[in-house]
């Protein structure tokens, strides 16, 4: 054995000084140089460091094994009394211990001496110094395969891309069953560089025995390993396909049997007559804006519609102006409308579910603006006293946001959320104005309306669940076909199609990447090889929207502990666990702090309740009472709890007045400190003077 | 089998379905003979050595070479037998000790004494590359190697191929004076015939893959015959003899080469009338081209 490696070094010593002495000077030499050509620098480096040993393990592989047949060498060393898999292992491992020398070497080379320039890696790219020793092995160890079947140093070079190539594709199946069952990066790769350096061993072992030792020809060997290789590779493949399938099965029926809706046509609500649709009533009401618009063209600009203009912050004159507008009889039309809108059972906008995450949803802006304008209204009507109108235009405003409540779309809930808020702004302004204007019937009016409210955010998570999860798990999954929408939202992207399939551009404009590499990846994988890791994401990603649609139904208070265990799973900061849950956590952890935002206005709905309850008491008796279970159940059934505590909400009398607060998401008794820009900072808090 | 140091049944070698390059092959080497085996370029003789050394794989058959199977025992083998190949090259950039230091380990029978003994008797510099060798010496070299180790078998796959008369003639006496010191047994193809008559006490004949015979070369010598007859008028156009070889016709002169000859034999001529009859020894070279050649060889 000694004598064979002995050889070996002998053969290729000239070769690793050679290989050495550049790397070496490639090190060396940017370190000398001038100050301006410190940029260099990194490219000497890279070259040296890892461009060059890759090529030299090439170059090894390539020439160990033809070394014999060039000079004739093979019989005089086939004929010693050696067996020819010792002289195998002998000959590969040699080369390969002088190859990992070469990396230590330079290893040694590329920290020994500080960069002048920028430092071109961190800490966290460690992994490079793993990445490139193993490339070298699976290049030396693809060369030596190929040479051995061409016996020829030059074309084993030029062909060893192909047969790395074929090599990759072999096991490709089998190495995303690997990437499933891996727990890192790290560990993954160390998998699947082994995988690819097992293959092209036994490649190069069975060519030699056959080729060179024996002298027959290694074809039907090669076709049968490739055989018994392909078997391996795609039955596990096929297997773990199966088992996801199975999970995701089991997956899709728990949530099932939860109730969770998880595909398009269970999201879209059914269909109402037109005497009950809301939504084409909304529809007149925007026609009519429009003709206000074309109306008071030069005036409109101070009017809160589809801008973000706060009314308070306006001059007198420019209220005024506003003040005209609202009352011209097509406004009171408007509003007449409005009001016919709000207090009718179904609400449904012509929305093409069918389109999945490309569906246009050009009348959330237009209720938005909606509730703007009706808070501009009752702005204006209390400062000119007319209190009761003020009450009913900002109570028409909360109930605005209801003809969004059956729309199973995430985006939909939250513009009902922001209505909400704005609507609930008014009432801040409006509680200490009222002065016996406002009559007890008034108070129960706005109670009744906040009782029926939405206060979870349940149908937007099964809509966003449908749409975006299932969305893109059926398209990836091949289960679903793009519509020309999605076509036409797709080319919107200024790109020109080119044919691939646009489910594939999808996903591939989803990942950010959408170059013709990454959509031929992006095909291949969606339609065979990554159809286990998408059925695992996919099944990961049902899991995450059940559990969040069912904290959804629960207070922010109970669901708190699962709320950081869900938001624990789904904040992976490991970089291969996410890769593994792409698409789920493409979309997942934006949805985290959806519930909080429900949570808040919930709280400031409930509290508002309270506050009214309080305002009834007074009308009632003269005065507030001490305790805020004083109202229950003379006023209202039973006493709302704040969500963030579940506890009751705090209160107590100031002056003539009183405060009622919850403490917010920072859980913390700021004392009912409110600030309107800022919600989940302090409380959330009704402070009502007289 | 402890007789015969090398014993094949029926031993073949297919390449393709069309190219068999040794065909049912029945050899018997005997333990302590020469045995030469004749053949001329591409009959298969080093693919037969090949197989036998088990660094070719046969397609059927059997074959044994001291007691072992060469496909299942290939180490073994090669540990007792000294080989030496066609036109064998070794790594030119080693000296000549650093190929005996390579090779050494390999065997555990190898005998530094006779390694340094053969060195001085061929008049090998230690300290010489391969590379700056002569072919003969480089064959040399290539016999020190075989015979190092104190194999029991010696092959020699065509040694003096390439080599002038004279390296020849001085390779061929090496070899000579270790036959007669070690009393190996020696198996030696050749397509030089000459030289092999020198040494050979066996001679088998090899042609397109087949064993045409395999004998003692004194029993092949007694057997195989020139009968020269000589007619007075047109020569007949059937005469035979058993085990005909060859017919050539000159003038009124018929050469017969014949094998299995025996003088009752000639008998049989008789009713030909010939002039007269004339029974010639042949040498090997004119029984080879006789067995195999249409054309003569080397």
């Amino acid at each position: 054995m000694k004598t064979l490696i002995w050889k070996e070094w002998r053969e290729q010593r000239l070769f690793f000084f050679l290989a050495v002495g550049i790397i070496v000077l490639s090190r060396i030499v940017p370190y000398f140089l001038p100050k301006r050509m410190v940029g260099y620098e990194t490219y000497a480096v890279v070259f040296g460091c890892f461009i060059l040993p890759i090529l030299f393990s090439l170059f090894l592989g390539a020439i160990s094994f033809t070394g014999e047949f060039i000079k004739n060498t093979k019989s005089f060393l086939l004929s010693q009394p050696l067996t020819s898999k010792r002289l195998f292992w002998t000959k590969f491992f040699s080369i390969l211990v002088l190859l990992f020398v070469l990396v230590l070497l330079t290893l040694f080379v590329f920290l020994a001496l500080p960069f002048k320039g920028t430092v071109f890696y961190s800490r966290g790219d460690w992994v490079i110094f793993l990445l490139v020793p193993l490339s070298m092995v699976i290049l030396y160890s693809a060369a030596c395969f190929s040479s051995l079947l061409l016996k020829n140093s030059l074309t084993a070079i030029i062909c060893t891309p192909f047969v790395l190539l074929f090599g990759i594709l072999l096991v490709l199946p089998l190495s995303v069953v690997l990437f499933l069952i891996s727990s890192s990066l790290v560990v993954f790769n160390f998998f699947a560089f082994s995988l690819l350096i097992a293959t092209f061993l036994i490649f190069s072992f069975l060519t030699w025995q056959k080729a060179i030792v024996k002298d027959v020809s290694p074809a039907k060997t090669i076709f049968a390993t490739t055989a018994v290789i392909l078997l391996i590779s795609f039955g596990s493949h096929a297997i773990a396909n199966l088992v996801a399938s199975q999970k995701l099965n089991k997956t899709i029926q728990q949530a099932k049997a939860e109730g969770i809706k998880l595909t398009l046509q269970e999201i879209i609500p059914p269909p109402v007559s037109d005497k009950d649709n809301a939504a084409l009533v909304y529809q007149q009401a925007f026609d009519l804006i429009d003709k206000l618009k074309a109306k008071y063209k030069e005036e409109w600009k101070y009017m809160p519609y589809e801008s973000q203009i706060k009314t308070e912050k306006l001059t007198l004159q420019q209220k005024n102006v506003i003040s005209r507008i609202m009352k011209d009889p097509e406004f009171a039309r408007f509003y007449a409308l409005l009001e016919r809108a709000v207090n009718l059972p179904s609400c449904r906008f012509n929305l093409r579910y069918e389109d999945g995450p490309a569906m246009l949803l050009p009348h959330l802006s237009k209720m938005r603006s909606l509730a703007r304008l009706l808070a501009a209204r009752t702005y204006i009507l209390a400062q000119e006293g007319r209190y009761k109108e003020a009450m009913e235009s900002a109570t028409t405003g909360l109930r605005l946001g209801n003809s969004l409540a059956d729309e199973s779309i995430l985006i939909s809930q939250l513009v009902r959320i922001a209505a909400d808020q704005i609507a609930m702004d008014s009432f801040r302004q409006l509680l200490n104005n009222f002065n016996g204007a406002v009559s007890v019937r008034d108070y129960r009016n706005l109670i009744s309306a906040i009782d029926r409210k939405d206060k979870s955010l349940t149908t937007g998570l099964e809509g966003e669940l449908a749409l975006g999860g299932g969305y893109f798990f059926e398209l990836g999954l091949g289960k679903r076909r793009i519509t020309a929408r999605e076509s036409e939202f797709i080319a919107s992207g200024g790109k020109k199609n080119i044919g691939f399939p646009a489910a594939i551009r999808v996903m591939s404009r989803s990942f950010g990447q959408d170059n013709i590499g990454s959509q031929i990846f992006w095909t291949i994988y969606c339609s065979y090889l990554g159809k286990p890791v998408l059925k695992e994401d996919y099944a990961f990603s049902i899991q995450g929207y059940s559990t969040l649609i069912r904290l959804s139904q629960k207070t922010y208070f109970s669901a708190k502990n699962e709320t950081s265990e869900w938001e624990r799973k789904i904040s992976i900061t490991e970089k291969f666990a996410a890769m593994k849950h792409i698409v789920s956590l493409l979309m997942l952890p934006a949805l985290g702090r959806a519930n909080q935002q429900q949570s808040i206005c919930t709280a400031g709905l409930e509290s508002l309740k309270l506050a009214t309850a309080l305002k009834i008491y007074k009308q009632k008796h003269g005065n507030y009472p001490d305790m805020l279970l004083s109202v229950s159940p003379e006023i209202i059934p039973e006493l709302p709890l704040d969500p963030f505590t579940g506890k009751d909400y705090i209160y107590r009398k100031e002056g003539k007045g009183f405060i009622l607060y919850s403490v917010g998401p920072n859980e913390r008794d700021d004392n009912g400190v409110y600030d309107p820009k800022h919600p989940t900072t302090y409380d959330i808090a009704w402070k009502v003077l007289n | 089998m402890a007789e015969y140091v090398i014993e094949t049944q029926g031993l073949t070698k297919r390449y393709t379905r069309r190219n068999e390059a040794v065909k049912s092959l029945d050899l018997k080497v005997p333990k302590g003979s020469v045995y030469v085996f004749l053949g001329r370029n591409g009959a298969g003789k080093t693919t037969t050595i090949r197989m036998l050394l088990g660094l070719l794989q046969k397609t059927a058959g059997k074959a044994e070479v001291l007691g072992l199977d060469p496909d299942k025992n290939p180490v073994p083998i090669k540990k007792r037998v000294g080989y030496v190949a066609d036109n064998q090259k070794m790594y030119d950039w080693m000296t000549i000790q650093e190929t005996i230091n390579f090779c050494r380990p390999f065997y555990p029978t190898w005998n530094n004494s006779l390694a340094e003994d053969l060195l001085k008797r061929f008049e090998l510099p230690k300290r010489a590359k391969i590379k700056e060798l002569s072919r003969g010496m480089n064959g040399k070299v290539a016999l020190l190697l075989a015979l190092a180790h104190q194999p029991e078998l010696l092959i020699l796959d065509d040694p003096t191929s390439g080599l002038d008369p004279v390296v020849r003639r001085e390779f061929l006496q090496g070899i000579i004076e270790i036959i007669h010191q070690e009393a190996k047994t020696v198996f030696f193809s050749t397509h030089i015939i000459t030289e092999a008559e020198q040494i050979a006490d066996y001679a088998g004949v090899l042609e397109e893959g087949k064993l045409l015979l395999s004998q003692p070369l004194d029993k092949l010598k007694d057997s195989v015959k020139q009968i020269r007859l000589i007619f007075e008028n047109k020569v007949p156009d059937d005469v035979s003899f058993p085990g005909l070889l060859k017919k050539e016709l000159i003038g009124h002169e018929l050469v017969l080469t014949v094998k299995d000859y025996t003088p009752d034999a000639l008998k049989s001529l008789a009713r030909f009338n010939p002039k007269s009859t004339e029974v010639l020894d042949l040498n090997l070279e004119d029984i080879f081209v006789s067995l195999v050649g249409k054309e003569a060889v080397a």
